[in-house]
């Protein structure tokens, strides 16, 4: 498989607001795959355009070689896309460990009878508790998700989008308002769940940005201003005048 | 207290095997079918709430039109245990009558099935929120109004009378007539439905209306069929209803359309409410505290719904998560952090 991602003349408007306009790019399929570009560039109607949380005006996607374009998000996720969302997206009222364990069992959704006890459903405490050791909040795990810590709660949105055996994860800024130590634990976690998935990030964090991704796309007004490899779009003329400028 | 009684099917058959001896008053040797009656009463309606409230509780969809599947139960017992000769069309409909109790229960759980199963495949999909109330409601109101007006098969604003209780095989025939006979075997069929409802809630199904409930865009991108578990939960919340009204028809001996109008629908939102949505056995209280209030209230003033409506009012207020979620809330966080949740608010 040669990419993950791929638009054909992918469009999305809001009342004559072009904030997707024809964009037609590749994503490769594995390592990390970051969107960077000024606010309002269209970075995150992009990746709610690919989840399947807004339909396009126009265009078209495919995942791997299956067209995706009608699919309703549920079935996108069951393909292997997982996502995470700009503001934090968990069952607050839940307990953590209850949060995870849902996002292990949608795998069985439509497989298994969920009117027997779970027990059935192989080993799901064991991958939940995997799941929570991962993410570093297996002693929280009693801990109702709306009493963590804004970093805790990040942390465990990741859990869930990880725990769903994701072939590809858009994270949508997962660093933005966590501390320096939690975003270095958190680039931690995401250097070690690249190793056999493709990530795709959105982040504003621009030295993380550089020193973690494979690939960054530069988005700017709905389109695509750049894309290469970290060093390339440091050196990038058009990058630099409209968005890194003073900055390196 | 409430230790003790840890499982939630174990109190609810204990709180139903004494219910009758534990309202206020209540003799066991001197006055006690009036008791038993209003035990009765309680027990069937807090199968009715419960069932209603897997759907509003536990997924967070509110129906309006519940009373729909309650009288239609209702009305098919009456009908086959009465029977009926009507006209519809050309063809001549009739039925001589029966009095097996389970015939007719698996008629009520059919019809009311088949058509939960169609109007949740035709509305739970197109609508949500405030929009899912009015449509359920205005089903209901159909429903109401083919019972009201149908003179001829339905017995029209008077309903239907003089309805025999059903002979169980190996007992005498009139044994159910006994009003705490008729008790302990509405019981007996009611706890059965509510420990289905238990497990619906704890099985993985349960959990995932659960999490829909606090966040359904969550659930979707987690790979969950958010759609499918919503029409599910409609059509298993459907059938309670219509369990509880075939006993109601039963326990009655004459049923009226009242029982598919909107105060019937609206009194489960609040013994729900009452009791607290988020939990197993609220309901249950809710409609012990429902009627026991109208019950007593009725006997000092004829404005008892006004005074039912204000307490429904300070419990709304100063217990947002009713009654049984603010036991909860003081078994899990102390009684001093239960306070300070209500009044944070």
């Amino acid at each position: 498989m040669s990419y993950a991602f791929r638009t054909e003349n992918l469009s999305r408007h809001f009342a004559g607001f072009r904030a997707v306009n024809d964009i037609s790019i590749e994503i490769p399929s594995g390592g990390v795959r970051t969107i960077i570009g000024p606010n309002g560039a269209g970075k995150t109607t992009f990746f709610n355009l690919l989840s399947g949380l807004l339909p396009p005006t126009q265009g078209r996607i495919w995942f791997e070689d299956q067209n995706i374009t009608a699919l309703p998000a549920y079935r996108r996720a069951r393909l292997g896309i997982a996502r995470s969302f700009q503001i934090t997206n968990i069952f607050g009222k839940l307990s953590v460990g209850e949060n995870v364990r849902l996002a292990v069992q949608a795998v069985y959704d439509g497989k298994a009878n969920f009117f027997l006890p779970g027990s059935r459903m192989g080993s799901m405490s064991e991958r939940t508790q995997q799941i929570l050791a991962d993410i570093g909040l297996g002693e929280l795990q009693d801990t109702r998700a709306e009493n963590l810590s804004h970093g805790d709660q990040r942390r465990l949105e990741i859990g869930l989008v990880l725990a769903v055996e994701p072939k590809v994860l858009l994270l949508d800024e997962p660093l933005a308002g966590m501390s320096p130590a939690e975003t270095q634990s958190t680039v931690a976690l995401i250097k070690r769940i690249v190793a056999n998935r493709t990530v795709i990030l959105v982040e504003h964090d621009i030295d993380t940005v550089m020193a973690i991704s494979d690939t960054i796309t530069v988005m700017q007004t709905g389109g695509i201003l750049a894309v290469g490899t970290p060093s390339e779009i440091r050196n990038n003329e058009h990058v630099r005048r409209a968005y890194l400028g003073d900055l390196t | 207290m409430i230790r003790f009684f840890k499982h939630p099917l174990l109190y609810t058959a204990i709180i139903l095997a004494i219910l009758p001896w534990l309202l206020p008053g209540a003799n066991p040797f001197v006055g006690r079918a009036g008791f038993i009656d209003l035990g009765t009463t309680i027990a069937i309606f807090a199968l009715f709430a419960m069932g209603f409230n897997l759907l509003f509780g536990h997924i967070g969809d509110l129906s309006f039109g519940h009373a729909m599947f309650f009288t239609i139960g209702a009305y098919v017992t009456a009908l086959l245990t009465k029977g009926f000769n009507v006209t519809v069309g050309s063809a001549n409909l009739v039925w001589a009558g029966t009095n097996s109790f389970i015939f007719s229960m698996v008629l009520s759980l059919g019809l009311v099935a088949a058509i939960a199963f169609l109007l949740g495949r035709l509305i739970v999909p197109r609508s949500s929120g405030i929009y899912f109330s009015m449509i359920t409601l205005a089903f209901a109101q159909v429903i109401y109004f083919i019972t009201y007006k149908w003179d001829a098969f339905t017995g029209g604003e008077d309903g239907l009378q003089a309805i025999s209780r059903p002979s169980l095989p190996g007992f005498p025939s009139a044994f159910l007539n006994e009003s705490w006979h008729f008790y302990y075997f509405a019981a007996i069929v009611i706890f059965v439905a509510l420990a289905v409802i238990w497990w619906v809630i704890e099985s993985p199904f349960g959990s995932v209306c659960h999490a829909i409930r606090e966040n359904d865009q969550r659930a979707e991108f987690l790979g969950y069929d958010v759609r499918k578990y919503r029409v599910n939960a409609f059509f298993i919340s459907a059938l309670f209803p219509a369990v509880a009204g075939c006993l109601w028809t039963y326990y009655q001996q004459s049923i009226t359309p009242d029982a598919g109008s909107i105060e019937y629908s609206g009194r489960v939102v609040m013994m729900s409410l009452l009791g607290g949505i988020h939990t197993f056995f609220g309901p249950m209280l809710g409609s012990f505290i429902y009627w026991q209030l109208q019950n007593d209230v009725a006997q000092i003033t004829k404005y008892w719904e006004a005074v039912i409506g204000v307490v429904f009012v300070v419990f709304v207020l100063v217990a947002p998560r009713g009654i049984w979620g603010a036991v909860e809330d003081v078994e899990n966080h102390g009684l001093r952090a239960a306070f300070r949740r209500v009044f944070s608010r």
